[in-house]
C-alpha cells in the first residue's frame, strides 16, 4: 500500500516516469539532472495519477553490461538524493536508464522508480534526483538498461533538520592520485557498515600526465588514461572514467553516498578562480580549461547542482537532523584570488579566497545554522584555515604584521582578509562548536582555531583558552606526503613547538578521517594505511581528537569511537536480478 | 552648573523651541529603541506620541525634508553659523526633522545627564530651530579622551538618557536608544512613508578597545547587526534611510569601511579599527534595501554615488557640521559632489518617487552660505509589487 500511494503522489506530484520522459527529453544538451518539482510542473505533459511503469523502449543491444563503472549516489537530503551511473555501449545514444530504489537489497519493498537518459551530451553519465518517502534511512537502488542490471547500491538519506539524531558518523577523504598509489583507503571506507556518508573534500582526479607526479612503480601497473595531462573535455571525462574503474573507489561509492567538492587538481595544480600554476599558454585559455573540467565533474561526480545554469557554484549544505550543519566550500575556484608569496600581499584586503557571494552564503547559513540549534557546524572544505608558521608570533592587525612567518599561502593564509572575516564572524556570533574538516596537503593534522594563536594573550597553548573553533585535516588516500617516517617525525618535532595552535600532525601515512558526533562530543580518529604500494586492507588506528560541546578546542584521545549499533547490512555483491536474467 | 543658569536658558529657550510647539510639529511616529535584544519590547518614549501628520488618514504624507549633519558639537562660532544657515533654509524650504550623524558633543561626549555639552553643543547652537533632531553617536561620543579614541562606550548612555530626561532644555534631541528606527509619515494602508535606521558604529570600529565588555562584538556589535537586519527586513516604509556616524565610503581621511584610517591606524589598538567586520555589518543590514546612507566622521560633504555592494543606495557623507576638513583622495570614491575645507549641509526633499538634494555651503567666519550643489533622482530602491497568490 504505501509503496503505490508513494508511487501515486510522487507521479502527481510530477514524478511519474512519463512525465520524467517527457521532461527530460526537452532539455538541451550538457549534463542534466532529473529533478522532481514539488509544484506539479515537471515540464512536458505528466499523465497525473498514473502509477504504473511504463517501460520506455530499448533499443537493440548485444554487447556486454554496460554498467562498466558501476554505480554511486550523494548528495543527500531528508527525502532526495542523487543516484549516478554510466551506459558504456558503442554506437548508442539517448539511452534509456531505470532505477529503481527499495528499503531492502532483495527490491521486495520499491519506493521509487525513475528512468534517466544516457546521452553522449554528458558523456553518457546518468543522474536521477531519486524522490524518496523517508528521511535518515537505508536505501538499496539498482539501475536497468539494454537487458541487464547494474551492481545494486545503497545509500542513506539525512534526518530532518528538526529530527533528533544521537549519532553521526562520516568518513572524511581527499586527494586520491591514480597513479600514486592503491585507493586501499578507499576500500577500507567502503566495509564501514555505520557511515551516514562520505565527504570528499577534492583532489578527487590529478590532471598530470605519465611520469609527472606519480610512483613509477605504480604507475607501471596502472597507467594513466588519457596518457597525458588533462586539458580538454575529452581528456577530463577519460581521467574520470579510468578512476572509476578502480574496484575500491567503485566499492566506497557502490555503498556510501558521497558529498564532494572539487579542489585545484580536478583543474590543474593550484587552481583560482582565473588560471592555476600548472596552466600554461600553450595549454589554451583557462577559461576553456575550466569550463571543461567543471562539465565533467558534473557529469562523474553524484553531485546536484545548486543553481541548474550555474554549475560553477558548489557550495551549498546539508542538515544532519539536529545535531549538525554541514556548510560544503569551494575555496579554490569560485571567488579565489590569484596566490601571493609575498606576506605583505597575503594581508591586502582587497583580496578575497571565498569571494563576497559566498562569504556572504556561508555566514547567513552559519547564522541559519545557529539559530535552528544545531548542536555542530561542520565546514567542509579545502585549504588549511589555521596558519602554518615556522615560528607564531603575535598578530597586529593595524600594523598588517605579525602571525609568524607563514610558508603555504595557497591555504588561508595567503588570504588574511577572508580568514580574518571568518573567524571574526564565529567569534562576534558566539558560535560553539564549529568544526573545519579540511583536506589537501596530504597529511593529518589536529589544531585549535584562534584569531591570535601567537599571542600569549589571546590563546593559551596549554588549557586551549582563547580557541574559538577547531579544524581536523584528513590524509590523503593515495597522494604522497613525507618521503619517509622519520622526516614526517622531525618536522612535527619542529612544527608542533613553532605553531602552538598545532596539537598533532604525521606527514607521511595516507588514509582517512572517520568524523564521530554525538550531541556530547565531536571526534576525528584517524586510520592510517601499512601502505598504498600495492593493495593491502591492513590499517591502523593512529590517533584521535575531540573536541567536547561547548569547549571550542581538542584534546587527545587514545581509543577510536565506537561503531553504531545496528547498522543496516552493505549491499550485497549477488546481483540476483542479473544472475536471473543469465 | 548652577540652577539659574538652567532657568535663565530655559526661559530663553521657550521662545524658539518651547515643548508646546514642539508637539505639534515634532515627530510623526513611534520609535523603537534598539539598545535591547531584539526580543526585548522597545523602549517606551515616556513623551506622550505626537499626533500624525496627516488628519483624517484621507490623505497620507506627499513629502517630508530633512536636514543631515554630523560632527558639529563644537560649541564654536562655526556650528552656530551652521544653525542659523540651516534655520534660513528651513523657513524657506521646509523641514520635518534634522539628522545628526554623530560626535554631537566634541571632544569627549558628555559624563551625566545634566552635563553642560548639552547646552554647550546642542541646546543653545540649535536654540532657533524649531526641529526635532534624531541624533546618532559618533566616536567623540564615546570617548574619554579629546582624540576620540572611542573607548569608552558607556559615555553614549548620556546621550540616551537626556532624551528620556524631563529636566532637558527643549525636546528636540532625540535618541531613543543606541541604535534606532524611527518611523514618519504615514502612506495607504498605515505604512510609513520613511523608516530611518540608526546605527550605533563607534562599538564596532573605535581606534582603542573598550575593555567594557558590554560593548564587544559578541555582547553588542553581532546582536545590534541581526536587530538591524530584522528591523529593515520588516520595514513597510516607502523610503528607508540608514544613518550612521563612521562612514561605509568616504574621500576623507578616514577613508572606506574595511581600510578605515589607513596611515592613522598603526597607533590604535583595536584591530576592528579598519572596519572590515562594520563593512559587513552596513552590507548584510542595508544593502539593496536601502534608499539612502547618511554618515559622518570625515569633516566634509560628499554624494557618493551607488556602489553594487550597497546596492542602489545613494551614500552621504555630512560631518561638516561644526569643523571642516580636507580629502584625503578625492579620487578614491566616484561623487556626484563633493566639497572640503568648509562648513555646511544637506537638505533633502523625498516625494513617493523623487529625492532632492541640496548641498549648501557655509564660511565658518562670516557665516555667509550659498548652494553648492543641487541634483535630483529617482527613488533608487523600487518597490518589488507584491506576488499575487495563485
Amino acid at each position: 500500500m504505501k509503496r503505490r500511494d508513494f508511487l501515486v503522489k510522487s507521479s502527481a506530484a510530477g514524478v511519474s516516469l512519463v512525465a520524467l520522459s517527457a521532461c527530460n527529453g526537452a532539455g538541451s544538451g550538457g549534463e542534466e539532472v532529473v529533478t522532481a518539482t514539488s509544484d506539479g510542473n515537471a515540464g512536458g505533459s505528466g499523465l497525473a495519477g498514473t502509477s504504473g511503469l511504463a517501460k520506455p523502449a530499448m533499443p537493440e543491444w548485444g554487447g556486454p553490461s554496460p554498467f562498466q563503472h558501476s554505480v554511486a549516489s550523494g548528495d543527500p537530503l531528508a527525502r532526495q538524493v542523487i543516484l549516478w551511473t554510466r551506459i558504456t555501449a558503442e554506437g548508442l545514444d539517448e539511452v534509456p536508464v531505470i532505477v529503481r530504489v527499495s528499503r531492502d537489497p532483495e527490491f521486495s519493498d520499491v519506493v521509487y522508480e525513475g528512468v534517466g537518459y544516457a546521452r553522449s551530451q554528458a558523456d553518457y553519465t546518468v543522474k536521477i534526483d531519486a524522490m524518496l518517502p523517508e528521511a535518515n534511512t537505508t536505501w538499496f537502488y539498482q539501475f536497468e538498461s539494454l537487458g541487464y542490471f547494474s551492481a545494486i547500491g545503497r545509500t542513506k538519506t539525512t534526518a530532518h533538520g528538526d529530527q533528533s539524531v544521537e549519532h553521526l558518523r562520516l568518513a572524511v577523504m581527499a586527494c586520491a592520485n591514480y597513479s600514486y598509489g592503491y585507493f586501499n583507503a578507499y576500500r577500507k571506507v567502503a566495509f564501514r557498515r555505520d557511515l551516514d556518508a562520505v565527504l570528499f573534500l577534492g583532489d578527487y582526479i590529478y590532471e598530470y600526465g605519465p611520469g609527472e607526479y606519480g610512483d613509477p612503480e605504480v604507475e607501471a601497473l596502472r597507467p594513466l588514461d588519457p596518457p597525458h595531462g588533462i586539458v580538454t573535455l575529452s581528456d577530463y571525462r577519460r581521467r574520470y572514467a579510468l578512476n572509476r574503474t578502480d574496484q575500491d573507489l567503485q566499492e566506497c561509492h557502490r555503498q556510501h553516498p558521497f558529498i564532494c567538492v572539487w579542489d585545484d587538481h580536478e583543474f590543474a595544480d593550484n587552481t583560482w578562480s582565473d588560471g592555476a600554476a600548472n596552466h600554461n599558454e600553450g595549454e589554451g585559455d583557462f577559461s576553456d580549461r575550466k569550463r571543461a573540467a567543471v562539465q565533467a565533474y558534473y557529469e562523474w561526480m553524484p553531485i546536484r547542482p545548486v543553481l541548474p545554469d550555474r554549475q560553477v557554484r558548489i557550495y551549498r549544505s546539508f542538515e544532519f537532523g539536529q545535531l549538525a550543519s554541514l556548510m560544503m566550500l569551494d575555496t579554490r575556484l569560485i571567488g579565489r584570488d590569484q596566490q601571493t608569496d609575498s606576506p605583505v600581499t597575503a594581508r591586502d584586503r582587497n583580496r578575497s579566497l571565498l569571494g563576497d557571494d559566498q562569504q556572504n552564503w556561508l555566514f547567513e547559513q552559519l547564522e541559519h545554522s545557529q539559530t535552528r540549534g544545531a548542536q555542530w557546524h561542520l565546514l567542509g572544505q579545502q585549504v588549511m584555515l589555521a596558519p602554518l608558521t615556522l615560528g607564531a608570533l603575535p598578530d597586529t592587525a593595524n600594523l598588517d604584521l605579525g602571525g609568524g612567518a607563514q610558508v603555504n599561502y595557497d591555504q588561508w593564509d595567503g588570504y588574511e582578509t577572508s580568514r580574518r572575516a571568518l573567524l571574526g564572524r564565529i567569534e562576534a556570533m558566539g558560535l560553539d562548536n564549529a568544526v573545519v574538516l579540511t583536506g589537501d596537503i596530504h597529511s593529518s593534522w589536529a589544531m585549535d582555531v584562534s584569531l591570535d594563536p601567537g599571542n600569549w594573550f589571546a590563546y593559551n597553548r596549554f588549557t586551549g583558552e582563547g580557541s574559538i573553533a577547531v579544524e581536523f585535516v584528513t590524509p590523503a588516500v593515495s597522494s604522497p606526503g613525507a618521503p619517509t617516517k622519520g622526516i614526517s617525525d622531525l618536522a612535527k618535532a619542529f612544527l608542533i613547538p613553532a605553531n602552538p595552535h598545532i596539537k598533532w600532525l604525521d606527514f607521511y601515512h595516507r588514509g582517512y578521517m572517520i568524523l564521530d558526533v554525538t550531541p556530547e562530543r565531536c571526534q576525528a580518529d584517524w586510520f592510517h594505511l601499512e601502505t598504498v604500494s600495492e593493495p593491502s586492507n591492513q590499517e591502523h588506528f593512529a590517533m584521535g581528537w575531540y573536541t567536547a560541546s561547548g569547549d571550542n578546542h581538542i584534546q587527545a584521545s587514545k581509543v577510536p569511537c565506537a561503531p553504531k549499533h545496528n547498522a543496516p547490512p552493505l549491499a550485497p555483491e549477488h546481483n540476483v536480478q542479473q544472475e536471473a536474467l543469465a | 552648573m548652577s540652577n539659574d543658569r538652567r532657568a535663565f536658558l530655559r526661559q530663553l529657550l521657550i521662545g524658539g523651541a518651547s515643548v508646546s510647539a514642539l508637539a505639534a510639529c515634532g515627530g510623526q511616529g513611534g520609535s523603537e529603541g534598539g539598545e535591547d535584544l531584539p526580543d526585548d519590547p522597545p523602549k517606551v518614549n515616556p513623551e506622550p506620541d505626537e499626533p500624525p501628520v496627516e488628519s483624517g488618514g484621507v490623505k497620507g504624507t506627499e513629502s517630508m525634508s530633512f536636514i543631515a549633519i554630523g560632527d558639529m558639537g563644537t560649541g564654536n562660532i562655526g556650528q552656530y553659523h551652521v544653525a542659523e544657515a540651516m534655520r534660513q533654509i528651513i523657513e524657506a524650504q521646509g523641514c520635518d526633522f534634522v539628522l545628526g550623524a554623530g560626535d554631537n558633543i566634541y571632544e569627549d561626549g558628555v559624563t551625566s545627564v545634566d552635563d553642560n555639552g548639552f547646552l554647550d553643543s546642542f541646546e543653545y547652537p540649535y536654540q532657533n530651530l524649531d526641529v526635532p533632531f534624531y541624533m546618532c553617536l559618533g566616536n567623540h561620543d564615546c570617548a574619554s579622551t579629546i582624540f576620540g579614541g572611542g573607548s569608552d562606550n558607556q559615555r553614549g548612555d548620556y546621550q540616551v538618557d537626556y532624551h528620556y530626561s524631563d529636566k532637558r532644555y527643549s525636546t528636540k534631541w532625540r535618541m531613543p536608544a543606541r541604535f534606532y528606527k524611527e518611523s514618519f509619515g504615514k502612506l495607504a494602508q498605515e505604512k510609513p512613508f520613511l523608516d530611518l535606521f540608526v546605527v550605533d558604529s563607534n562599538p564596532l570600529t573605535s581606534f582603542y578597545i573598550d575593555f567594557d565588555e558590554r560593548f564587544n562584538w559578541k555582547n553588542y556589535g553581532y546582536p545590534q547587526q541581526l536587530w538591524m537586519k530584522e528591523a529593515v527586513n520588516e520595514s513597510e516604509a516607502h523610503w528607508k534611510i540608514a544613518m550612521s556616524h563612521v562612514p561605509y565610503l568616504s574621500n576623507g581621511k578616514h577613508g572606506n569601511a574595511g581600510n578605515l584610517d589607513e596611515g592613522m591606524r598603526v597607533i590604535f589598538s583595536n584591530p576592528d579599527a579598519d572596519g572590515q567586520r562594520y563593512k559587513l555589518f552596513l552590507e548584510e543590514a542595508f544593502s539593496h534595501k536601502i534608499d539612502m546612507l547618511v554618515t559622518g566622521h570625515d569633516h566634509s560633504l560628499q554624494w557618493i554615488k551607488p556602489v553594487e555592494s550597497m546596492g542602489p543606495a545613494h551614500i552621504i557623507v555630512s560631518g561638516a557640521g561644526g569643523k571642516s576638513d580636507k580629502f584625503q583622495d578625492p579620487e578614491r570614491n566616484p561623487t556626484h559632489y563633493q566639497a572640503e575645507n568648509e562648513l555646511g549641509f544637506v537638505w533633502v526633499h523625498l516625494t513617493e518617487e523623487r529625492m532632492l538634494l541640496e548641498f549648501y555651503l557655509v564660511n565658518e567666519d562670516t557665516g555667509e552660505f550659498r548652494l553648492g550643489y543641487s541634483r535630483e533622482e529617482t527613488k533608487p530602491v523600487q518597490e518589488v509589487a507584491a506576488p499575487t497568490p495563485a
